[in-house]
């Protein structure tokens, strides 16, 4: 399964596999932030 | 192993397994499971009369696959407590009985087809986990033609084939016509140190168990030839590059590069191996009687379901985690529970034996003294505010409190259990556990402090003990400049900054606030981050919802010797508060004052904690 990500930091949405996502780190790939948000399934 | 076996103070426990562990340091209680071996250990004497009638023949694990056994078997010479055991899998007799020619020709009588496990329960005071190591499977690299070609072994299977109590005895025979191989090459880094194909990590033991090998075979081959194919060898311990040296002296040949390709000739069984030599700069072939893969090390499949059962926690590559990578190397997050061996990492047998030694001496320290010292932050219940709801229990990464779901009489913390992060208390809507020395009270007073004066101008950080306040520290030490704006505060753990923290800071006027703690995976209370994620996610919906950018809350991962990130966060943290407007930090206090009556209705007030 997928998750929609939001960097807090510069704006920059990605989409993750769950599972990868709860292995390590969230970091956006553009800025490099842990500031990384889950969007919530609205 | 067989001093281990004789000493009167050890119970030697094979074929037995772990199942259930509960309770804390001093007072651990394990549930273990004793297979059962369907033979009397005490009485049998090796005899092997009873493999020799066996009728079942299977491969021998231990001899790699290269040679066989019996259902009744013993699983090699040196084993302990030295005596046969039925592999009841494959053995004919039992279930119904159409064999038990075993149990006839054992003239002790040691052989009962109808043993049944036992469950063992056992008191102890401390754990040592040593579970081990497996082998990197190179099935997957398949350039290599591990899985196709007789003549490609990996590293063990070597070992076996060179041992002197190996299947031939000790003379180096290839498996396809057991001929002795005049030609052999090596590959290293077999499934180690790469990102795409196989593990990140050095595994540490397989060059110098290759130079090892190369010598061994030109001890007993002094004609062999022996190529062994690599990027980088690390000969780093006391003795190895002196090994190497004398490996080289040998005439054994090192080439820099790994081979693209293995093909077999299919009349010889000879291989050719073609390889980029980078120290040449050319493209060369090798023709070679057999091939060995110098695989890595993986842990143990197993040790994610121990490490459930013991509260430990796993990094990135699959080993289990220290409590401290330096001061603390032998022991687990969970007090009482200490490491020996490749559990913790890949290690060589002297390290091995090293961390052994001083995994038993922590424990003998904390046995002999029969009790502990433990330091006073810790998890307070206040049963007059405890709803029972069971939170604090399901988030702590200790199993340090129980409650009783049905009873709903309030939870209970063991405090010899709590390490102190505070996650119970920042999860609890009721207020109703109290941090001893990070008190909620005494947390709110350092932000309201932080933010007395021209709050428009500061930032207020929350940072973790062990990782980003010494990340801070290492900043300062280093001369490194970062803007005076922000304000710290420290706690042990980021799952110890609440929702209520983030929010009374923004309430007192802070434009931006961070949370920052240990990188996952390297939190120092196991996992108690990864509750800090959770809240962080909460937090910036419920910004949101306020009206509020939740932009304005930042959570960053730095370690302790991360200095120059944590100088960096604190520029782009200084950047971000230029940005916020007076306007919207007046929007923020109103919604947040206005909005404190519902989050506070549960809560005590600071003054009431104070006096507490
Ligand atoms: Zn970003």
């Amino acid at each position: 399964m997928e998750d929609q990500f939001r960097c807090m930091r510069c704006g920059f949405e990605y989409k993750m596999e769950s599972e990868k996502e709860a292995a390590r780190d969230r970091v956006c790939p553009k800025c490099q932030s842990n500031s990384v948000r889950k969007l919530s399934a609205k | 192993m067989t001093d281990v076996g004789r000493h009167p103070r050890i119970e030697l426990m094979t074929l037995s397994e772990v199942e259930k562990v509960s309770g804390y340091i001093g007072n651990f209680r394990a549930q273990v499971r004793q297979k059962a071996r369907y033979v009397f250990a005490k009485d049998c004497t090796s005899c092997d009369k009873c493999a020799e009638v066996c009728p079942v023949v299977l491969p021998d694990e231990y001899q790699q696959g290269f040679s066989s056994r019996k259902a009744v078997y013993k699983p090699y010479p040196q084993a302990v407590p030295s005596s046969y055991l039925i592999d009841m899998e494959h053995c004919l007799g039992n279930n119904p009985v159409a064999c038990t020619k075993c149990v006839d020709a054992c003239e002790k009588d040691c052989i009962d087809l109808n043993m049944e496990d036992k469950l063992i329960s056992l008191d102890v005071g401390t754990i040592i986990v040593a579970t081990g190591m497996e082998i990197y499977d190179p099935t997957p690299l398949d350039e290599y033609g591990y899985t196709s070609l007789e003549n490609v072994v990996t590293s063990m299977e070597f070992e076996r084939l060179i041992c002197g109590s190996g299947p031939t005895g000790g003379h180096l025979v290839r498996p396809s016509d057991r001929r002795s191989p005049k030609r052999i090459g090596f590959i290293q880094c077999v499934g180690s140190r790469s990102e795409n194909r196989g593990n990140p990590y050095c595994s540490n033991v397989c060059c110098m168990n290759t130079v090892k090998d190369t010598l061994l075979i030109k001890e007993h081959y002094p004609d062999a030839e022996i190529f062994v194919f690599y990027t980088d060898l690390r000969a780093f311990g006391k003795g190895f590059e002196d090994m190497l040296k004398r490996s080289k002296l040998a005439g054994v040949h090192y080439i820099r590069g790994f081979p693209g390709e293995v093909k077999q000739d299919s009349a010889t069984g000879n291989l050719r191996v073609r390889v980029e030599n980078t120290s040449s700069a050319r493209i060369e072939d090798y023709d070679l009687d057999m091939l060995v893969l110098a695989v890595g090390l993986i842990p143990n499949p197993d040790l994610k379901k121990l490490a459930s059962l013991l509260n430990l926690s796993q990094t990135s590559d699959g080993f289990v985690m220290e409590s401290h990578p330096k001061l603390k190397p032998v022991d687990a997050p969970t007090p009482g529970i200490f490491f020996a061996g490749c559990i913790e990492s890949p290690k060589d047998v002297k390290d091995s034996v090293t961390q052994a030694g001083a995994a038993a001496a922590r424990a003998s320290i904390l046995l002999s003294a029969g009790s502990i010292t433990s330091q006073a932050i810790k998890a307070v219940p206040d049963l007059t505010k405890c709803n029972s709801c069971g939170i604090c229990a399901r988030v702590c990464p200790y199993g340090a409190i129980s409650i009783d779901l049905k009873a709903k009489n309030g939870v209970q913390v063991v405090a010899a259990a709590c390490a102190g992060c505070g996650t119970c208390a920042s999860e609890c809507r009721f207020a109703a556990i109290i941090m001893e020395h990070f008190t909620d009270a005494q947390i709110k007073a350092q932000i309201r402090a932080a933010l007395e004066e021209k709050p428009e101008e500061k930032v207020v950080a929350f940072l973790c003990n062990w990782c980003s306040y010494a990340g801070g520290d290492l900043a300062g030490v280093s001369r490194l400049r970062y803007p005076a704006t922000t304000r710290f505060i420290r706690v042990m753990c980021s799952g110890r900054v609440s929702e209520d923290f983030v929010l009374t800071a923004f309430e007192q006027g802070a434009p931006v606030v961070l949370v920052s703690g240990c990188h996952i995976n390297d939190c120092h209370y196991i996992d108690a981050n990864r509750w800090t994620v959770r809240r962080m996610d909460k937090l910036w919906d419920k910004l949101e919802k306020f009206g509020i950018r939740p932009e304005r809350l930042q959570l960053e991962w730095i370690s302790s010797a991360e200095g120059g990130r944590f100088a960096e966060v604190m520029r782009v943290l200084e950047d971000l508060r230029s940005r916020v407007t007076p306007a919207e930090i007046e929007h923020t206090r109103r919604v947040l004052s206005e909005n404190r009556a519902a989050r506070e209705t549960a809560m005590v007030p600071i003054e009431e904690q104070l006096a507490r």
